[in-house]
């Protein structure tokens, strides 16, 4: 079953063709991977897909519902959760905070209730925390449950923000370089979760990846873009052996 | 040094964390409760100065230190407060029933004036009410039909239940007007809409895309301020007795800015001890006055001057103000002989512009 | 055609302390509340070294202009550098407090004190008659000096290396750091240049409104002038002061009184609802 589905996305800023007439598919408990060099559009892909930026050309799907012209603030509720390539935590507040926010989505009653604080806050502050905690033995973030996420090291922040875009509980995952600035034993570390949230919570992942081993520890499928078009697409060795990848990474003909 | 055990989440969620928490907070009300009948009158006035700030504070926080926008313009909020309680207890409407109502002028007009600004990023939020705090000044000087105008306009004494509500009385009333905010604040920071103001202040990218509608809750952020300078202004309204347009000049808005960041922006205990120092550094000024050489003391100049530099040292030497030091101390001796010192190290930061050009 | 005159003429004084604005917002993304009072001080320079000390008008002049510029670069190494990267509120209440503080001492220095001074200029009184109208110098003055001083940046922003590490340390101070560019020199740099054009503002306007403590509320009145204009662009800024002053002085001639003053917010605000980014604004959005 088709979870993503991209139509002919283009990009445009000003005169700069960022990305240019991309269409793929994502099926539903996939891990697809973006690959490409710097400046090749992933990064955009991304700012689309969370409607950060709209597209000039093309549809978005997800599970058939097209979310093109959906608010950003939507696209949580619709399952979509991300992280970010230079993190975007919330650095004068604690880990749980941090983690809590991803449970925002599921926010139910309204701001009167919270002025009061009633009964049936109560119990939603209970379960979010209760889910929340969840992700905290998952990712195992114990000792950091009270610090002040600023204070933290990069490794632990990375995955930080990995946890709070589950606790929103997605149906699509989208990570940013989740191995970038961390030292081979972290991102091996990363590549095990990225294959637990898979199998535990079902979700599907769409990641960007520049790590290979990693991309190839865990994609099932591979998409390569270069100057905003897609290259190839197909299982890692496939696109791998693409000649005109290996001619964009290491701009030699194959 | 303590230790936290923790056995259920509650603990977490509730208000009063630990058992000592709630002794020294109830001492305090207590305290406040007893203070009119020790205190002389003049003292009991001044204290309802302080607890009429706090209130406007506490909303001050929750759109400074918790949201990160800034207004410049609230002492238009305080303005429309006032006049509405006076213009309404004119018209015989009742004292709780106009107190409430100010409240909701304010937000009201907090609403249309932020809904547009909040689209966009905090300086212009601050560029938006400085104008409308102009405006709005003008305004109520020209409006002279409702506002008396320059003339001014004066505010009839407060009655509940046919008893004048003046001195102590009225200093209770603002005390319970004070700790229902406080209540209603603290509930809504510890909410989730409290996190998501947060969440906003510090990467408003990864609150939008966490489900945060940003245009939302910072509305929601900035009438709540409002509402609650309104419900202030209304309150003092009662206290000055008489209202003229240049009380609520940009003069007061720096002030009441200059209150909370100097108590501690975050935090809203920071407000009610930033509301103390802004109402007692004018009365020390006046003191100090007449010990000072006359070339000095009798400068017209000394207020302000004293004013900015209270500023500047505590925005450069101490951004976390008044509660931020206490913070720090409390550690300090709770940690104490143990407290290395680098705990209270500073951040640097860098300017990163969200400019993409 | 008078009042269009005197319009712009007072659109240019609000155009060039709303430079001042922008230069400082490019640098370094804070707005200097402070700024009219920088202009009040260089008003004040200029008047000692005229008045009081009867040194020659001209050299008086210059030497405001550059104490004023030494001020600003002062304040910005004493005051700002600490607190560079702090939140919005920090640097917006450190401005708050310089113009505070200015005004106190201002007041209390002798010889300046609460009066209001007059600053004598050579072209006092002048009228001149041009297409049916009659102008007084003083506008004049102010118009052609406005329009010379725009020239001169103009070419410097082109031609100096500082306009272009201006531009890199307003977007990304570490990185400019880390490839050479003296980041806090620029940002000293910045300021003596807005410091210097507030006291070309402040003295063009001496004639008109005297010399006094409270002539910098005129820069209350330059920033709806930023923000018409975009904060963040130098034509916008000169731009927006015009239609502020012509806005203003047509205010005072068709609306009743009392719009006057508060016509420039008005528009402000509806410009800030309207064109959120103002009339000649860029692109403003944050990169992830």
């Amino acid at each position: 079953m088709t979870l993503l589905r991209a139509e002919h996305l283009t990009v445009r800023f000003g005169g700069l063709v960022a990305v240019k007439d991309v269409s793929f598919s994502v099926e539903s408990g996939q891990i697809f991977c973006i690959i490409g060099p710097n400046g090749a559009g992933k990064t955009t892909l991304f700012n689309l897909f969370s409607r950060i930026y709209a597209p000039s050309a093309g549809r978005m799907l997800l599970d058939g519902v097209d979310f093109t012209t959906l608010p950003p603030h939507r696209i949580a509720q619709l399952g979509i959760a991300r992280t970010f390539q230079n993190l975007e935590l919330f650095d004068h507040a604690t880990v749980l905070e941090n983690l809590l926010v991803g449970r925002h989505r599921f926010r139910r009653h309204g701001f009167l209730a919270e002025t009061g604080f009633d009964q049936v806050v109560w119990q939603a502050e209970l379960e979010s925390r209760r889910a929340v905690e969840n992700i905290i033995d998952f990712l195992d973030l114990h000792r950091f449950r009270d610090t002040r996420v600023g204070a933290l090291p990069y490794g632990v922040r990375k995955v930080i923000e990995l946890g709070r875009a589950l606790c929103s509980q997605p149906r699509l995952l989208l990570l940013d370089e989740p191995s970038s600035g961390l030292n081979a034993e972290e991102s091996e570390d990363i590549g095990y979760w990225i294959l637990d949230i898979k199998r535990h919570f079902g979700i599907t992942v769409l990641m960007i990846e520049h790590d290979m081993r990693l991309m190839g520890q865990v994609s099932d499928r591979v998409l390569a873009l270069n100057e905003g078009s897609v290259l190839a697409e197909g299982s890692v060795q496939e696109v791998q052996s693409h000649p005109q990848v290996i001619e964009a990474y290491l701009g030699v003909q194959a | 040094m303590h230790f936290d055990f923790k056995k259920n989440y509650r603990i977490d969620i509730r208000l009063i964390k630990r058992g000592n928490q709630a002794f020294w907070y109830g001492l305090l009300l207590l305290g406040l409760l007893l203070a009119p009948a020790v205190l002389p009158k003049y003292f009991v006035a001044q204290m309802t100065f302080i607890l009429i700030y706090s209130v406007i504070g506490a909303g001050l926080v929750v759109l400074t230190g918790v949201t990160g926008l800034v207004s410049l313009g609230h002492a238009a909020f305080v303005a429309v407060g006032a006049y509405a309680q006076a213009i309404l207890m004119a018209r015989g409407v009742p004292l709780l029933v106009s107190l409430a109502l100010s409240g909701a002028l304010a937000a009201m007009l907090g609403l249309v004036v932020g809904l547009p600004a909040l689209r966009l990023r905090g300086l212009y939020l601050a560029i938006a009410t400085f104008s409308f705090g102009f405006i709005v000044e003008i305004l109520v000087s020209h409006w002279e039909s409702m506002t008396g105008g320059n003339s001014g306009l004066s505010v009839p004494t407060p009655t509940l239940w046919g008893v004048a509500v003046t001195g102590a009385l009225f200093y209770y009333l603002c005390l319970v007007v004070l700790v229902l905010c406080l209540l209603l604040v603290l509930n809504v920071l510890r909410s989730p809409t409290g996190r998501a103001l947060r969440a906003i202040r510090d990467s408003e990218v990864s609150a939008q895309s966490m489900g945060v509608n940003l245009a939302l809750l910072k509305t929601y952020s900035f009438v709540l301020s409002a509402a609650l300078a309104g419900l202030g202004g209304a309150l003092y309204a009662h206290v000055m007795t008489y209202l003229s347009p240049e009380q609520f000049g940009l003069n007061l808005s720096i002030e009441l800015l200059m209150m909370v960041v100097i108590g501690g922006v975050v935090w809203l205990q920071g407000a009610v001890l930033g509301a103390v120092f802004v109402i007692a550094l004018p009365q020390a000024i006046a003191v100090i006055k007449d010990y000072l050489p006359p070339a000095i003391g009798q400068q017209t100049g000394l207020q302000p001057i004293v004013f900015g530099l209270v500023i500047l040292f505590f925005v450069l030497v101490e951004p976390t103000g008044l509660y931020g030091r206490w913070i720090k101390v409390r550690t300090y001796l709770e940690l104490f002989p143990l407290c290395p010192g680098s705990v209270f190290v500073r951040e640097r930061h860098f300017l990163r512009t969200e400019r993409l050009k | 055609m008078q009042i269009v005159i005197s319009g712009l003429a007072v659109g240019c004084v609000y155009g060039l302390i709303a430079l001042g604005f922008v230069l400082i917002y490019k640098a370094t993304e804070t707005v200097n509340f402070a700024q009219g009072e920088l202009m009040m001080i260089g008003a004040y320079f200029a008047y000692t070294m005229a008045e009081l000390w009867h040194w020659p008008f001209l050299l008086s002049v210059l030497l405001a202009i550059l104490a004023t510029a030494l001020v600003g670069a002062a304040i910005e190494r004493v005051l700002l550098r600490p607190i560079e990267g702090e939140p919005t509120i920090a640097v917006i209440m450190v401005t708050l407090a310089i113009g505070m503080i200015a005004r106190g001492v201002a007041s209390a220095m002798p010889g300046w004190g609460t009066d209001t001074h007059h600053l004598r200029v050579p072209y006092q009184g002048g009228l001149v008659d041009l297409f049916q109208a009659r102008l007084s110098m003083e506008h004049i003055v102010i118009v052609c000096s406005t329009a010379g001083l725009c020239l001169a940046l103009f070419y410097f922003f082109r031609a100096a290396k500082l306009g272009l590490a201006m531009r890199a340390v307003s977007q990304n101070q570490l990185a400019a750091y880390y490839i050479g560019i003296p980041v806090s020199g620029t940002n000293a740099r910045v300021w003596a240049l807005s410091g210097g054009i507030a006291a070309v503002a402040g003295i063009l306007m001496a004639p008109i409104t005297f010399v006094h403590i409270n002539m910098g509320s005129v820069g209350v009145m330059a920033i709806p002038a930023a923000v018409i204009g975009g904060f963040g662009s130098i034509p916008g800024a000169v731009a927006g002061g015009l239609i502020l002053g012509l806005c203003e002085s047509l205010a005072g001639l068709y609306l009743p009184e009392g719009f006057k003053d508060a016509a420039p917010h008005v528009l402000v605000l509806l410009v800030l609802m309207i064109k959120p980014s103002g009339l000649f604004a860029d692109q403003i959005r944050k990169k992830v």
